[in-house]
């Protein structure tokens, strides 16, 4: 076989004369960088101590939201990506498809408390994703990553965060288990990317692998049979039938979530057994398993003592059913709103109610950003088929796909501020947008701009009034590409909660 | 710059005060831009590795000690650094350039003829890594001693040694199957 050339090999290659290198030599261009270096570092502590702040803030507000069983905001001081919220049966395999179609693979057993120890009771499971730099920016996610102590700037491929927690206290991924996300990307570049994990905004991102892009198309979603939500049922209970035998098994409902409805289940031997020996159900068995058939609701019990093993059909029946079939219709009713493949507990019209409300709110939401969704599913829909990035998720924070870039270069502002009235404007934060790459670049030093005159640029700005001001891509491309000095007046969008939804269809 | 005491004068300063930086820039502008320009072919690209590899080392100056090798291998070390990071990050094809020149003492290592490696040189670096192109053009294209492409690579002497010469074996190898 042929190898591949792995090198482009030249020989004797005519190097530049020194004059013509020294042609390039530009010192203010190496402090200016190196400047922007030291301002992104202390710009990065003070962000590292804020970040301290708005998660132990965050948390609080976090918790105390969750109690009515809404969506969470972040805390930043101006609104970022909001956190999606899914309540998850720890004791079973669940899928999660969000908004945009981004898949969360969840397996039985996957969290524990923070001694190690499995939890059961419903967990929350939190979730955003970030796909568009106005979603990071105004989420105020770090996208700055040190390596061999350089700083390099993050071009994102898609971003999410992902947190759980029981009760309002925090649990863990168990050990040897994970979760699996495969996130909707925009970029379907199966090279250019890496993988990175930060556990919180106030630590460093940390490289964890390469990246895996794959394609999956609608049907093959459609067909995956690990989706529980839809094929959810409960058994109807049914009285039992005082002329046949009926026997009591202690039952896993975990096992058996189909049988939440029950709140002692008996076993009654089906009409199927014509030859069924009812002294059998006097006897003492060592021990009982319990199988499911084909056919909903039918049982397959089989009995052991010793050698002698025997085999029945059985299905479940209850004792007294007036207030077992007030939660069955209840249930029923409520069967057709967006269920997530919970499994029923006890407290069951309670958590249904509940979920109904949150199901309630997010639709609202969604209709409310209609600009974003239009936005998203219109990249989707660029792709055809779904394409995703795969990542393994063994520990909650914000997971990565990612390029690192230097700043943009030649490209060099002084840059000034000011409103359209023409006052001065104070710039607290400043980023470049470049949008033939998915990098928003923060620009810690807001008197410069770097930036590739060769691409299509923006600037938003983060005023001290935390207004957010952009320069838009088609005002940047006007100036001329050799001006030094340029005071820049963005547009100012006021602060408002759903200010992502605003900022994307206009960047 | 005419000694090493005289350079390292010049360290402390820029150490104390950033501008003094501008002479070291100086002294070793031309050689940075040759060690990435041999590695990057585009033009522009060597020349926003070269303004990279200096604003980090002012930026870093601070932390500069002298470990008993040149300033220059320190400025390699990030040189080398950021050509890997462009690589990673574009995705182009790394440029191996191999000066006839300087190539000699290769020939003498491998035991062949310099007309005869001529021919198969450039064909046998395909089956090297990276790492390995990385040991070869330091140690026999820029004739740098182990212990300074040891402090480049951030391996130490020996290990840069052991490597470099399973390298050596494995072109050895590849020369004799594609003479």
């Amino acid at each position: 076989m042929k190898k591949m050339k792995k090198y482009k090999i030249t020989e004797n290659r005519e190097e530049l004369s020194e004059q013509e290198i020294n042609a390039h030599k530009n010192f203010a261009l190496i402090t200016s960088k190196s400047k922007h270096m030291k301002s992104n570092q202390l710009l990065k502590t003070g962000i590292g101590l804020a970040a301290v702040s708005i998660v132990i803030l965050g948390a609080i507000y976090f918790f105390s939201k969750k109690k009515n069983g809404s969506t969470e905001n972040n805390a930043s001081a101006y609104s970022g990506v909001p956190f999606s919220k899914y309540q998850i049966n720890p004791a079973k395999d669940t899928l999660l498809v969000t908004s945009i179609g981004s898949l969360i693979e969840i397996p039985a057993g996957a969290f524990t408390d923070e001694k190690g120890n499995p939890v059961s009771g419903m967990v929350n499971l939190h979730f955003r994703e970030f796909h568009h730099p106005a979603e990071i920016i105004l989420s105020d996610v770090p996208m700055v990553y040190d390596s061999a102590d350089t700083q390099y700037h993050f071009e994102s491929a898609g971003m999410f965060e992902i947190q759980a927690d029981l009760n309002s206290r925090p649990v863990n991924i168990a050990e040897g288990k994970q979760l699996q996300v495969r996130l909707v990307t925009l970029d379907t570049n199966k090279t250019k990317f890496n993988q990175y994990y930060m556990s919180d905004k106030n630590s460093p991102w940390q490289y964890t692998g390469r990246d895996a892009v794959s394609l999956l198309t609608k049907e093959s979603l459609s067909a995956d049979k690990r989706v529980p939500a839809k094929e959810e049922k409960l058994v109807k209970p049914v009285l039992m039938d005082k002329n046949k035998k009926q026997f009591r098994v202690e039952t896993d409902l975990e096992a058996f979530p189909e049988l939440a409805l029950f709140r002692e289940v008996l076993f009654e031997v089906s009409d199927k057994e014509k030859n069924y020996d009812a002294r059998n159900a006097d006897k003492e068995w060592e021990q009982i398993e319990i199988e499911r058939t084909k056919v909903f609701g039918e049982y397959l019990i089989s009995l052991h003592k010793g050698d002698e093993t025997i085999q029945m059909l059985a299905k479940p029946v209850a004792k007294d059913l007036s207030k077992i079939l007030e939660d069955y219709n209840k249930k029923k009713q409520a069967d057709d709103t967006y269920f997530y493949g919970a499994g029923m507990q006890n407290d069951l019209s309670r958590k249904l109610i509940e979920e109904r409300e949150i199901a309630d709110k997010m639709f609202d939401k969604f209709q409310k950003s209609k600009a974003y969704a239009d936005y998203l599913m219109n990249q989707v829909s660029i792709t055809q088929d779904y394409v995703y990035r795969t990542f393994q998720v063994n520990r909650f924070g914000f997971y990565n796909s990612d390029c690192p870039n230097n700043l943009p270069t030649p490209g060099l502002i002084a840059a000034g501020f000011a409103y359209k009235d023409g006052n001065a404007m104070k710039v607290k934060k400043l980023f470049l947008v470049e949008h033939n790459r998915n990098a928003a670049f923060a620009l810690y030093d807001t008197k410069m701009v770097f930036f590739n005159p060769k691409a299509a640029n923006s600037l938003v700005v983060i005023t001290d009034k935390n207004e957010v001001g952009l320069f838009s891509k088609e005002e940047f491309g006007k100036l001329d590409k050799s001006v030094k000095n340029f005071v820049f007046q963005p547009e100012i969008y006021p602060n408002k909660e759903d200010m992502v939804n605003e900022l994307i269809p206009a960047l | 710059m005419n000694s090493l005491s005289e350079e390292y004068e010049c360290i402390l300063q820029a150490q104390q005060e950033p501008k003094h930086f501008e002479a070291l820039y100086d002294e070793y502008f031309v050689s940075v831009w040759k060690f990435i320009g041999r590695r990057v072919e585009d033009k522009q690209d060597v020349a926003d590795l070269v303004s990279d590899v200096f604003a980090s080392a002012l930026f870093h100056i601070k932390k500069f000690k002298p470990m008993g090798y040149p300033f220059s291998s320190w400025l390699y070390k990030i040189a080398s650094n950021e050509v890997n990071r462009y690589y990673r990050a574009s995705k182009k094809i790394r440029l191996v350039s191999i000066d006839h020149a300087s190539c000699k003492s290769l020939a003498a290592q491998t035991n062949m003829e310099w007309n005869d490696l001529k021919q198969v040189l450039g064909k046998a670096l395909h089956y090297l890594s990276a790492q390995e192109i990385e040991l070869i053009e330091l140690r026999y294209f820029e004739s740098k001693s182990f212990a300074e492409i040891g402090f480049i690579l951030q391996v130490t002497e020996n290990n840069a040694k052991v490597k470099t010469y399973r390298a050596i074996d494995k072109l050895k190898q590849k020369f004799s199957v594609l003479q």
